[in-house]
């Protein structure tokens, strides 16, 4: 909890949201793979461009993936750094788990012994 | 020998899964009784957890507060399903962090001489709920597990 916990979430908040959907993920999946333009996401998935276009924007939205200014075609390119934070949440939480848990071994020890046995 | 699982079923939710070598009524006691949680649940390394008030029963609160030296973080949960020695469901909010509750379901059962835990976090997120409404949102789940799995393998991190 030395970490920014409010940050953290927020941005893991938004990350989950972007991949409660299933098309989204889909999306994400795919541009794990390599780039891809709209065009190609379109074939791709066999939905129409304003549907690609809505998720493509939910997904930049939450910072999982970045369009270049650069190209015509303006490529979509995953960015990991959110995985990596949601990751990074996830880890710490685990961890905490752990340590709570090994502690807690220690008080149902003490438990077990105070309680006479049945 | 106890078992340790952290995993994330869904994109909102997270299980973790402990086994404990004790009986069900005392691990039941150990997360139910202040004085105890105080020993154990004090999170990350260096804090204390001085303030565990808890009101036990349907529709009571109770409120947590961690420390270290540089730090506090503030909690209060809501009791909204409680079956003595088998289930409990919260409510959590933290302190600073009003939009962002998660519901909390701790589920007790006997294994044995052993007793396995199994705590499920669900956050709800408004656009997730909306989300799950949508049609085909189930069907998509199941596909996508896989490929979520594949997509972060640092999530998995069960053991």
């Amino acid at each position: 909890m030395e970490l920014d916990r409010s940050a953290l979430v927020d941005q893991l908040d938004r990350t989950l949201t972007a991949l409660a959907d299933p098309t989204r993920r889909r999306i994400v999946a795919r541009l794990a793979r390599g780039e891809a333009t709209v065009s190609e996401l379109v074939e791709c998935f066999e939905l129409t461009q304003p549907t690609i276009s809505s998720h493509l924007k939910t997904l930049e939205r939450s910072g999982l993936i970045s369009r270049s200014r650069v190209a015509q075609t303006r490529p979509c390119r995953l960015e990991p750094e959110c995985l990596h934070a949601l990751g990074a949440w996830l880890g710490e939480l685990r961890s905490i788990y752990e340590d709570n848990y090994a502690r807690l071994d220690e008080v149902l020890d003490k438990l077990k012994r105070e309680q006479p046995k049945r | 020998m106890t078992s340790f699982e952290f995993t994330t079923p869904t994109p909102t939710s997270i299980r973790v899964v402990r086994s404990f070598d004790a009986p069900v009524d005392l691990v039941w006691r150990a997360h139910t009784e202040p004085e105890l949680l105080k020993q154990w649940m004090t999170g990350p390394p260096d804090h204390s957890l001085p303030v565990c008030e808890i009101d036990f029963r349907v529709g009571g609160k109770a409120r947590y507060v961690w420390k270290n030296p540089q730090f506090e973080m503030g909690m209060t949960a809501e009791f909204k399903e409680i079956v003595e020695h088998e289930r409990i469901v919260y409510t959590e909010l933290y302190d600073g962090w009003p939009e962002g509750a998660s519901t909390v379901t701790t589920v007790f059962a006997a294994a044995g001489d052993q007793t396995i835990t199994t705590v499920d976090i669900e956050y709800l997120t408004q656009d997730a709920r909306d989300a799950a409404m949508q049609p085909g949102f189930k069907e998509g789940y199941e596909a996508s597990y896989e490929t979520l799995d594949k997509l972060l393998p640092q999530l998995r991190v069960g053991s």
